[in-house]
């Protein structure tokens, strides 16, 4: 693998630094949100406390232990914001109110709406009546008429029952209407002045707004409707079931509850008490601070992602659901509970919901909610930790970068290096050193190519050593030789025994023979010496290769040989030493023959093209292995198996390339097809 | 009176068996180690012939600088290298200082005292009229087989003794190819190839000194040399 790549694996690493920035925020941020909930917690149970200590909240929401209301459903007053007038319109005085729709059980088309609202020590109800058919009171058939029955506080009956009182409302005509206090005894039947109600037709049934003191209700209120209808007979439906004994309790704030809680209400938080049921009682406050939308959602979806926020989505508290979240179903089941939601989708707001339980006298009759943004407390904002990932991700891109950088450099030294040790040693196995660069960097990389350098310097006075060492060597022996030499031609004057001159022609062989050896090592030299000194002529190769092809077939009588103008010129003059190109030829003759099986034919043949001219010998014989290929010119290199004639230094084919080299041509080798034999090419330019 | 002899050779046991060699033939042989003594000697009393070695004890090249200085004072000297030294170089540079003929080390006895030899007659000649006989005409070309001098047109042509065994070797059958073989037997010499190839060279080289055309040594590419007639 190459350095940069390495570099960029290990570069990776330094991911780990955005990673670590994430855990830190996420222990930063877990911490912080412990410390909300346990505020958040102080401070419900604080509210939670004040409450229960109060005595008008213990009036409201205290449960009498006679009767449960399974007769209905509770009616929730809601604080109205402006004082309401009693004249059958909703006008902007109902518009706060939310509506609640009652069907007849059995007909979903017979149904009625209802507002309910509380203001200054009374309750208000506006019920709108969808009805094509409407009864109207007649006297004389008072059972007949459309009524709507009132069911208000309870009435003692004896120790362990009570009922409520039944006020009846039905009109003879729109405009404002009598309410009748029913009781069993008729004539006992009168009209209840504290109460206020209007009716008002309208397109397709009318509507009856009605206000009541509250402490007619004594805590309970219900009402039911009364229809004398013509196709299905008389319906009744409403809050309450016409058969009910006592109506529901009534859920309702009073202003003093709201007053209290609002001063026990901190800004940014939303304060919420609950009775039994789990209906709101009164709430204050609110949590909803600023949006900020300052980053995009991929960010949000990353932030989320790391902080591991809430996956439930918050829902306001709203009538009966008070059960739908968790921690408030616990509080009122007599536990301090609280729970985390996602304020809004893909935002890294959430909402802490804390809620404390309220007891009377060790029985839970409500409890108390507080709700926080986590706004506040939140240690990064979206914008804070966009700033961290981008400065993050810029500081690892400028890392990798800079070290990809680093990397190139010190791969591109490297490499730089290894070419010129390559460049060093040429194919020959000669070393110059002239051109390889002197490092004066101090580092390792400087200390490899100095010591580099310093090792390629000794190589080259080494090799230059072991190619001068033959000619010092044929140097240094032929003195000593020549004293042999000389010692044998004396001793051959004297007058010696049979025996003596066998031994001396044996010396003398042995002599000549150690002569030959020399001259062969030193041969090397002599011929790149009289290969550089050649001077160049003009003269026709053609020629040149006739002549001496037909030499060859002279000398050497034992193989025929043959030679092909592949060229179709008659001529062709060139730029030569045709000293040396004869000699070469020699060379590659006589490496031909010395592998050619006797009687076979030795190819010479010369073809040329545009550029060069390419001479060939070709034998039949023994194929060239891969290796030896390209060490076959090199000086010293010889194939030949055994040593049956003469000396062979392996200088022949390295004389071979020398001159085709001075032509500033090349030699090649290669196999004949089939591998029958040899081919030698020497390839010279045409023109230089 | 007995020719007298300069050995000038550091090797002691190489001039002895020379001295020895050059003494049975009836020379007068004196040794000198290095080129002092040589020199002191030379300004006594000029030797007949001079052998020197080119390398002189601590002298690289004290035989060179001998050479030189032996050659300003006698002309007609007769002067032989023989050296264990045999790079082209030394040799273009041992003749180019006027030595008559440069030899290697591994040159047989036999083949040093021919040259020797032919180098008395060669001085000896010099001193007499020359005969007819002894003359060989070709064409331009005259050559003294007494003298050993070879004249173009008219011109003497400097030639080694070498030389002019080779020279006189293509000469008597023109026409003829005399390969490598032959022309180191005529020249007395055993040498390899590339030797005879450079000695051919400088033949070339001294012919065309004096006539630029001078092609008559022809090369018989992969067998030998010819000189052609005109």
């Amino acid at each position: 693998m190459p350095l940069k790549r390495q570099l960029l694996l290990i570069s990776l690493l330094f991911i780990t630094l955005p990673w670590a920035g994430c855990q830190f925020i996420r222990e930063v941020e877990s911490a912080l949100r412990q410390g909300q909930e346990q505020s958040l917690q102080a401070s419900s149970t604080a509210i939670a406390n004040v409450l229960q200590a109060d005595h008008t909240v213990l009036e409201l929401l205290r449960r009498d232990q006679r009767q449960d209301d399974a007769a209905g459903n509770a009616i929730l007053f809601e604080p109205a914001p402006i004082p309401i007038v009693v004249d059958g319109y909703a006008d902007e005085d109902w518009d706060s109110m939310s509506r609640k729709k009652i069907s007849a059980p059995g007909f979903p088309d017979q149904y009625l709406n209802y507002r309910a609202a509380t203001r200054d020590g009374r309750v208000y109800l506006f019920i709108e009546v969808f009805d094509q058919d409407i009864n109207y009171l007649n006297p004389a058939k008072a059972d007949a008429s459309d009524q709507l029955i009132l069911l208000l506080g309870d009435v003692a009956a004896g120790e362990l029952r009570s009922f409520a009182q039944r006020y009846a409302i039905a009109s003879s005509s729109p405009g404002r209407v009598n309410v009748v206090r029913v009781s069993d005894d008729p004539s006992l039947a009168r009209a209840e002045p504290s109460i206020n109600a209007y009716w008002q037709d309208t397109i397709g049934g009318f509507h009856l707004e009605l206000s009541i003191p509250l402490s007619l209700t004594q805590g309970r209120i219900g009402f039911y409707r009364k229809d004398t209808n013509r196709d299905v007979g008389l319906l009744h439906y409403g809050t309450v079931v016409e058969s009910a004994e006592l109506a529901p309790r009534a859920v309702y704030s009073t202003d003093s509850l709201s007053s209290k809680l609002k001063l026990l209400a901190i800004d940014g938080q939303k304060i919420g008490l609950l009775d039994r049921d789990g209906l709101v009682v009164a709430e204050h406050g609110s949590f909803i601070g600023k949006r900020s939308d300052d980053s995009n959602w991929l960010l949000r979806r990353i932030y989320s992602r790391i902080l591991e926020l809430p996956v439930q989505q918050y829902i306001a508290v709203k009538d009966n659901d008070a059960y739908a979240r968790p921690e408030l179903g616990n509080a009122l089941q007599g536990q301090v509970a609280r729970k985390w939601y996602l304020g809004q989708q893909y935002s890294n707001r959430s909402i802490l919901s804390s809620a404390n339980p309220l007891t009377n006298e060790g029985n839970v009759i409500g409890a108390v909610f507080v709700e926080q943004s986590s706004e506040q407390f939140l240690a990064l904002t979206d914008s804070a930790f966009s700033k961290i990932l981008l400065i993050s991700f810029a500081a690892l891109i400028f890392t990798i970068t800079g070290l990809l950088g680093y990397a190139s450099w010190l791969s591109l030294r490297i490499r730089r290096l290894s070419q010129a040790a390559e460049r060093a040693i040429a194919d020959d196995g000669s070393v110059r050193t002239e051109d390889f660069p002197k490092s004066r960097a101090a580092d390792e990389i400087g200390d490899l190519s100095r010591s580099y350098g310093g090792l390629l310097g000794k190589v080259r006075e080494y090799t230059e050593y072991l190619q001068s060492l033959s000619r010092k060597l044929s140097h240094e022996l032929r003195t000593p030789l020549a004293v042999v030499h000389s010692s044998l031609d004396n001793l051959e004057r004297e007058q010696l025994d049979k025996q003596a001159t066998v031994y001396l022609q044996r010396a003398k062989d042995g002599a000549t023979q150690l002569s030959h050896i020399l001259s062969a090592m030193s041969e090397a030299t002599r011929v790149e010496e009289s290969i550089a000194s050649a001077d160049k002529e003009r003269c026709d190769l053609l020629t040149l290769l006739t002549d001496i092809s037909r030499a060859y077939s002279d000398i050497y009588p034992r193989h025929t040989v043959q030679f092909n103008n592949l060229t179709g010129q008659d001529s062709f003059p060139m730029q030569l030493a045709p000293e040396l190109i004869a000699q070469m030829l020699d060379k590659l003759m006589e490496n031909a023959v010395d592998y050619a099986p006797s009687g076979s034919t030795i190819d010479i043949s010369c073809a040329r093209t545009q550029d060069q001219t390419a001479i060939t010998v070709s034998n039949e014989g023994e194929a060239l292995s891969d290796s030896m290929r390209n060490q076959l010119f090199q000086k010293m290199v010889s194939m030949r198996s055994g040593s049956d004639q003469g000396m062979h230094l392996g200088l022949g084919l390295h004389i071979v390339r020398l001159i085709a080299e001075f032509h500033h041509g090349e030699v090649k080798a290669y196999n004949l097809a089939n591998n029958i034999g040899v081919c030698f090419e020497v390839c010279l330019p045409n023109k230089h | 009176m007995a020719k007298r002899i300069a050995i000038v050779e550091d090797e002691p046991i190489i001039a002895e068996n020379y001295r020895d060699a050059l003494q049975r033939l009836g020379f007068v042989a004196d040794i000198y180690p290095d080129r002092d003594t040589a020199q002191a000697a030379f300004d006594r009393a000029l030797p007949d012939l001079a052998i020197i070695d080119v390398g002189l004890g601590e002298e690289v090249e004290g035989g060179f600088d001998l050479c030189r200085d032996l050659r300003a004072k006698a002309p007609e000297l007769p002067i032989v290298f023989l050296t264990a030294r045999d790079s082209e170089l030394d040799v273009i540079s041992g003749l180019r200082l006027g030595a008559d003929d440069y030899l290697t080390k591994d040159i047989g006895q036999a083949h040093m005292l021919a040259r020797i030899t032919a180098l008395f007659r060669r001085v000896d000649a010099l001193r007499k009229p020359t005969s007819v006989d002894d003359l060989l005409r070709r064409d331009e070309l005259c050559i003294n087989l007494q003298t050993m001098t070879v004249e173009w047109r008219e011109q003497a042509v400097n030639l080694t003794v070498t030389e002019f065994w080779i020279v006189h070797a293509l000469v008597q059958h023109p026409g003829h190819v005399k390969n490598r073989t032959q022309l180191m037997e005529a020249a007395n010499v055993v040498l390899d190839d590339n030797t005879i190839t450079s000695h051919i060279k400088r033949i070339r080289k001294k012919f065309a000194a004096i006539d630029p055309e001078f092609a008559r040594i022809e090369t018989a590419y992969g067998m030998g040399y010819r000189w052609t007639a005109a």
